[in-house]
């Protein structure tokens, strides 16, 4: 009887998580993928998984129509957090969702005097990946850092106070 | 005084009542929550089904889930009781820290500092909160909504609280909810997974008991461990740094009263203020949408990749280490202590009599709970 109620209880659990209703087309659509688009730019390129705007007006121009465009892109149930996360890098303004938009990222180039590309990407698979690889890799590094410590820990206690690190016997 | 008075009187009493919202559009939430509570309550005290966490959280359920209850919201801009609770303990993340000093009062680490190789188990069983991770977000979670599923599986219940309450409070009541609950169903989803995966000649392997760790070693250990998380993880120092102050209490031996009253009267006493304030957040309007109860689903899978994770972690160090390693206690890897130890105690000793695998699948349960706070670092700092 227990048996038959775990079956049907986890077969319920893994039914729900393995075919949700509003299982996403992640990545889908047609750029910009619901991003805001600047008006006056034209398309210069067209990838896979982003597309190129081409504007004459400076950097601040178009970043100042994204501030804009944003600056109600925020959770509807927490009003603080913003869904649009500003990174100012060395090369551009790299704008990345939070949120649950269709766009992954919004990069607004530097340094180009009156003309700006603007780069939307869409959601992908690729970042998910490669994002979750590093963070994993990352957990690897913090404990395996954490052995070596240990290691050389443990072997110095042995050097200097000997009497601590008695072998134990064999099972 | 008329009849008109009296009426009057009558319906204005009546609307202070909970009854013209039951009978509302949207009133059977209510009924479909007190059926919730109840459920956690009968589980607690009849079933003896982690009662210390369910009977609070039952209870939590069933209070705020009256209509026109002063419970779980504001008054004149100031939170009611179980809100005042809720924000102060869990929002400010009070609580899930001070579970985190309890337990370094209570747990012994020398396990795992005698073994450091345990370390990789841990961290190897890491690997469905990432996996995860991914599952929800085609799922159609929001990023720091997948993050904060995703660390279900690392079977913790203060970091899954800790990592929910930052980045998707409305999902805070189901996540804790399936980490506790997977964590005690531990016998259950875990045994089979770690059957599927060991062959009967690995289940047989014995291994060496480790050696004792003098007491200066002891003491360095949450010195050194807390060094690391506070440089490599910071985000995750508030629980990490109170679980090693609590350790470090204890090991010193020099605050006996402190480690005591850290490890019994506080634990206690946070315990009821998380458990009435988790079952609080779970009003019928935040609960009964999809997301929260996909959580339950989601996080299953995880538990599963997880236990998958710290087995698979044990056979690769086996390709390489002379001193092999029984696979039966990589499902401890993940953190739900003492549950997964003693199933690897348990099976290890179906297979023989002899093989004493407890004090191992100890030390790769406490490095889970290394790893477990370490993975919720690498994910919060996505948001940084």
């Amino acid at each position: 009887m227990k048996t038959i109620i775990y079956t049907i209880f986890f077969s319920l659990m893994l039914g729900m998580a393995i075919s949700p209703a509003p299982l996403y087309a992640w990545g889908g659509g047609q750029p910009p993928w619901e991003a805001p688009v600047m008006p006056g730019g034209k398309i210069v390129k067209t990838e896979d998984i982003s597309v190129y705007y081409e504007y004459d007006q400076p950097y601040e121009k178009v970043l100042a129509f994204y501030k804009e465009a944003l600056k109600n892109y925020r959770d509807p149930q927490y009003q603080h957090v913003d869904w649009a996360k500003f990174r100012d890098w060395d090369d551009q303004m790299y704008i990345e969702d939070q949120g649950g938009a269709k766009w992954h990222s919004i990069g607004i180039s530097k340094g180009g005097g009156n003309k700006t590309t603007v780069k939307i990407t869409r959601d992908n698979m690729m970042w998910v990946f490669s994002t979750l690889l590093i963070r994993f890799a990352g957990v690897f590094f913090v404990l395996c850092t954490l052995w070596l410590l240990l290691n050389i820990n443990s072997a110095l206690m042995k050097k200097y106070f000997p009497e601590g690190g008695k072998k134990a016997k064999a099972s | 005084m008329s009849w008109n008075e009296i009426w009057d009187l009558l319906v204005g009493t009546l609307k202070t009542t909970g009854f013209p919202m039951l009978f509302a559009a949207g009133g059977w939430k209510y009924v479909v929550m007190w059926a919730f509570g109840c459920f956690f309550l009968y589980m607690a005290i009849a079933k003896d089904f982690e009662p210390i966490l369910l009977l609070p959280i039952g209870f939590g359920i069933f209070l705020v889930n009256f209509p026109n209850t002063p419970l779980f919201g504001f008054t004149e801009g100031h939170p009611q009781l179980l809100q005042f609770f809720y924000k102060y303990g869990i929002i400010w993340e009070v609580i899930p820290c001070l579970i985190f000093l309890g337990l370094g009062a209570m747990t012994d680490f020398e396990p795992m500092i005698s073994n450091p190789k345990m370390l990789l188990i841990g961290a190897g069983a890491q690997l469905g909160v990432f996996v995860t991770f991914t599952g929800t977000i085609l799922a159609g979670f929001t990023i720091k909504e997948a993050a904060s599923v995703g660390i279900i599986g690392g079977a913790d219940g203060p970091t899954t609280i800790y990592l929910t309450a930052k980045l998707a409070p409305h999902l805070l009541a189901a996540n804790t909810l399936a980490a506790y609950s997977y964590m005690s169903l531990v016998p259950i989803i875990q045994a089979p997974i770690m059957r599927l995966m060991t062959s009967d000649k690995e289940r047989l392997i014995r291994m060496k008991i480790g050696r004792r760790c003098s007491r200066t070693e002891l003491v360095l250990f949450p010195l050194i461990c807390g060094a690391i998380i506070a440089l490599m993880v910071p985000a995750v120092m508030p629980l990490m740094g109170m679980l090693m102050f609590g350790n470090l209490m204890r090991v010193s031996g020099a605050v006996k009263r402190l480690t005591n009253t850290a490890s019994t009267a506080l634990m206690d006493i946070v315990t009821i203020f998380l458990g009435l304030s988790v079952g609080a957040s779970m009003q019928a309007h935040v609960f009964l949408t999809y997301k929260p109860i996909m959580v339950f689903g989601l996080g299953l899978i995880d538990f599963i990749v997880c236990t998958a994770g710290g087995i698979i972690t044990v056979k690769i160090i086996n390709l390489i280490a002379k001193e092999k390693i029984n696979p039966l206690i990589g499902n401890s890897g993940v953190s739900a202590l003492p549950m997964s130890p003693r199933l690897s105690q348990m099976m290890g000793q179906q297979y023989d009599k002899k093989n004493y695998l407890l004090m191992h699948a100890m030390a790769a349960c406490l490095a889970g709970s290394i790893g477990s706070p370490a993975a919720a670092g690498m994910l919060l700092s996505m948001f940084e």
